[in-house]
């Protein structure tokens, strides 16, 4: 042994640490450790530090972390007070009030948690059901705020679970809160159908008040567009009115003459009839081509 | 073989202490859940067979050397008349027994061994694929006890080779490889409950794998040897230390295998190598510099160096340190573990959670975000509330959904807070979250919140969950809350899309309309103007022309009075001259009233000399 002071050291050095850890034991801040001895819990420690304990198997301790926990009950689907069929799920957020009770109820370790956790999924999905069920839908979704419910929804609900929790669990239940809310498939797909529709609805609307505001600037421009052609229309026949009018008073001056006047329009019609398609058949008889009946060789030609 | 008790006693003493550290991490398994203490267990029941085995072996060779010096004492002093010395061994005696267990029994409890070995890591590989990470408890205590009995049995281990390499004790070699196996799955264990602690939590599962191979390599290699040793022609030599594991001896007892490694350098360079100054002072200060190194590694923990994103709160045996709980960024120094530990925080980096959606880490952040397609890899309807199709207000009879994508960023403003009220705050925040939009859909209709009223909701959303979270002292300070991602869901996303397309229609109808009456009316304007225009133009011309007529009527009137007739037949004549000139003329010269017919309609004939061969037909 002397040979090897090195190796003595160590296993003292192991033996002290094995003594020191079966004596002393840590609580971390924002643990509770609850003490057993020989298997009755004999107190729980709550403030950090270092603590003496007695060894093992003597004493055993369970270490719990006391911090808040967040946990979410299942998407469950309940029924309001006026029957209609709502999906909710909420979540809670607890730590261990009294850990002895805690031990007692669920026991240690990760499986004692998970207990606890699921025990109170129990109490809150009871309380849900027994609350939801005294308040209409209209408590959960409505145009108006003031008769949304949630706050007083979540109180009651907390209320009734808290006091439950901490009498048979020894847990504190610091929030609930509704974090889903929904409605079963069948009623989802016909509110999906129905948003359909009102946007259809909406769609077909604005296509036709296009169609009728398309149609009232059409019509009105034809209007405006027509009264202006009429308008000018008539102005111009009461212009050649007062033109005819006018051209009268000068048309006296024929009265003077009547056959000539006769024979000139007569002549000025001619004129007008006369074009270069016409085809004019005359005697020799007429003038002026009677003049060429009096040629000595218009027989030749 | 020299053989005592004592070594038979140091044996069972060695299976005792092995069936009390089998026990106790049978109970430190069920207290902590860690799968390492299942895997240790074969291990454990190996050593504590080979030991027993060895033991009982050596316990029967050592009888059978007394009974066999005995039997010399005994044939000295009687006088034999026999011609010849019988030399095989009587039977019922114990040499008999000692030579028939040589001989039948070790290579089948080999083989055994192996066997059971074997099974037990195959097995045991299935066990490990549905295997959960544990959750921490007692960690001191089960690491006190680990090192506890890994020390003791490395000295066991240690005392059992050296004296099967010092004193030819050959039987005990194999115990001392198997002790030597149950100590490192001891410290391996305890090193796995330790980085499932503090790195990651399924480092006690990777460990428990490493075990498992390595006694599924063990059992195979049992198997080879013993086969190898049957076909050898040292065979009883071989079969005698057949479950002495070289793979163990290698993990146990490294200083073999260096000899080993030496002596081949030796026997490579030419020179003793082994015997070099080098060597000598690498072999005496190697143990020294490895515990100077474990102690550096320790006293590292020391000294903390918080990174720039993060903070620490710095606590005495589990609890913060007064003023030393808001540790900014640098180097720190502390008292090692496990005395004083930090706990860092990212507390000054921007924390990121969404509500709504959730993003597939793997998939890249999309590039199009279509209302008709999704876009992450969950994403949630929530409820809006909504009028009645009548119009009035909704008693719980009309609602509408909406897919919300909603980020948050937040920071850590109290670590005090984030870190002891909240065992998982970054969930906490979702929930928050959640909360707080569920309730603000609820009375908000879907083209409020789709629309106009989004920047409202996000100010109000922001504020209430900054509410929320300072009621539960969450130690947050939200920075962002946005309401990027409002839409309807895909299901009905194409009908949300019809009604813009709608009305983009009506516009487009209104704009057509707009640009007929845009042109309607200048025509319209234009054409009236034109009519007025030229009814004032026609108005001027019939009364100028009338004028005009007059005037001339009036003069033409004088010329016809001087000479009626020569006027008439010069006007006459002026016209003919005018107008026949461009005519088609027929003068028919006939002295007789004959009725003539022309037929214009087929023939028109080309001129005057082709009708005159008409009329002469």
């Amino acid at each position: 042994m002397t040979q090897r002071p090195g190796i003595l050291l160590l296993s003292l050095l192991i033996v002290i640490l094995f003594v020191a850890v079966q004596l002393l034991f840590v609580v971390r801040e924002g643990d509770v450790v609850v003490v057993t001895f020989l298997g009755e819990p004999v107190k729980a420690h709550t403030e950090a530090g270092l603590y003496m304990r007695k060894p093992w198997p003597f004493q055993k301790n369970y270490t719990f972390d006391n911090r808040l926990r967040s946990m979410d009950t299942v998407y469950e689907e309940s029924v309001t007070f006026d029957q209609k069929n709502v999906l909710i799920s909420m979540f809670a957020a607890w730590k261990i009030s009294d850990p002895i009770k805690f031990l007692q109820a669920v026991g240690g370790g990760l499986g004692g948690v998970t207990l606890a956790e699921s025990s109170l999924e129990d109490l809150i999905r009871d309380a849900k059901s027994q609350v939801l069920g005294k308040h209409p839908l209209s408590s959960l979704v409505n145009v108006n705020a003031d008769d949304l419910k949630f706050e007083e929804i979540e109180a009651e609900i907390q209320s009734k679970v808290s006091a439950d929790a901490d009498d048979a669990y020894g847990i504190d239940v610091t929030a609930i809160g509704i974090h889903r809310f929904g409605f079963p498939e069948g009623i989802t797909e016909s509110v999906f159908d129905r948003m359909r529709q009102e946007r259809n609805a909406l769609a077909e609307r604005a296509r036709a008040e296009g169609n009728k505001e398309a149609s009232k600037i059409r019509a009105t421009a034809r209007r405006v567009s027509t009264n202006l052609v009429t308008e000018a229309r008539a102005q111009a026949k009461r212009e050649m009115a007062k033109a005819d009018a006018r051209a009268l008073t000068f048309f006296e001056a024929f009265n003077d003459d009547p056959e000539l006047a006769i024979f000139l329009n007569e002549l000025n019609t001619l004129e007008k009839v006369l074009d270069n398609n016409a085809t004019i058949i005359r005697t020799t008889d007429d003038a002026p081509f009677r003049l060429l009946k009096d040629s000595p060789d218009s027989a030749t030609n | 073989m020299a053989s005592t008790s004592r070594t038979d006693r140091t044996l069972y003493i060695a299976a005792a202490l092995l069936v009390a550290a089998f026990l106790i991490n049978l109970f430190l398994g069920e207290l902590t859940g860690l799968i390492t203490f299942q895997a240790l267990r074969p291990f454990t029941i190996l050593a504590v067979a080979i030991t027993v085995f060895a033991a009982f072996r050596h316990g029967l060779a050592r009888r059978a050397t007394e009974e066999r010096r005995d039997l010399a004492i005994e044939q000295k002093e009687r006088t034999d008349d026999a011609l010849f010395e019988k030399d095989e061994i009587e039977p019922f005696t114990i040499r008999r027994t000692h030579y028939q267990v040589e001989r039948f029994v070790v290579a089948p409890f080999t083989f055994l061994v192996a066997l059971l070995a074997g099974w037990r890591a195959i097995r045991f590989f299935g066990i490990l694929g549905e295997a959960e990470p544990p959750g921490g408890s007692d960690l001191l205590l089960v690491l006190s006890f680990l090192f506890g009995e890994a020390f003791l049995l490395f000295l066991f281990s240690r005392y059992l080779i050296g004296l099967a390499r010092n004193t030819d004790e050959n039987y005990v070699r194999g115990p001392g490889i198997a002790i030597g196996l149950v100590c490192l799955g001891a410290v391996a264990v305890a090193v796995g409950a330790l980085a499932g602690h503090l790195i990651h939590p399924n480092a006690d599962i990777i460990v428990a794998y490493v075990l498992t191979i390595v006694l599924l390599l063990i059992s195979v290699e049992y198997l080879l040897t013993l086969l190898f040793a049957i076909y050898s022609p040292r065979r009883s030599e071989l079969i005698a230390t057949s479950y002495h594991s070289r793979i163990g001896g290698m993990l146990t007892d490294p200083a073999g295998w260096v000899k080993s490694f030496t002596h081949a350098l030796d026997y490579q360079f030419g020179f003793s190598i082994s015997q070099t100054w080098f060597y000598v002072m690498l072999r005496r200060t190697l143990g020294p510099l490895l515990l100077a190194t474990g102690a550096i590694v320790y006293l590292m923990s020391c000294f903390v160096f918080l990174q720039p994103e993060e903070a620490g709160v710095l606590e005495r045996f589990g609890e913060p340190v007064e003023g030393k709980w808001d540790l900014q960024s640098g180097f720190h120094l502390k008292w090692p573990w496990p005395v004083e530990r930090v706990r860092r925080l990212p507390a000054n980096r921007l924390l990121n959670a969404s509500v709504g959606y959730e993003q597939d880490p793997d998939e890249a952040r999309p590039t199009h975000i279509l209302w008709t397609r999704p876009h992450y890899l969950q994403e949630r309807s929530f409820v809006v509330a909504s009028r009645s199709a009548d119009g009035e207000d909704a008693v719980g009879t009309a609602f509408s959904f909406v897919t919300v994508n909603m980020p948050i960023k937040y920071t850590i403003s109290n670590l005090r807070d984030y870190l002891y009220n909240f065992r998982d705050p970054e969930t906490m925040v979702v929930r928050i979250g959640e909360k707080v939009l569920v309730q603000a859909l609820a009375e908000r209709e879907l083209s409020e919140v789709l629309a106009a009223g989004r920047g409202e909701l996000s100010t109000s959303m922001k504020a209430d969950m900054q509410r929320e979270a300072d009621d539960l002292a969450l130690g947050v300070t939200f920075k962002f809350v946005g309401l990027q991602g409002i839409h309807p869901p895909t299901e009905v996303a194409e009908s949300f899309q019809e009604v813009v397309g709608a009305l983009q229609e009506k516009e487009s109808a209104i704009l057509a309309a707009r640009s007929f009456e845009a042109a309607a009316i200048p025509n319209a304007e234009a054409l009236a103007r034109e009519i007025e225009l030229q009814a004032e133009a026609d108005r001027t011309n019939r009364i100028e022309i009338a004028s005009a007529t007059a005037e001339r009527f009036t003069q033409q009137r004088l010329a016809y009075r001087a000479a009626p007739e020569v006027y008439k037949s010069e006007a006459r004549m002026k016209v003919m001259g005018d107008k026949l000139g461009r005519a088609r003329l027929y003068v028919i010269d006939r002295p007789d009233h004959e009725i003539f017919q022309f037929e214009f309609g087929e023939k028109i004939l080309p001129d005057i000399f082709e009708l005159d061969d008409t009329l002469n037909e």
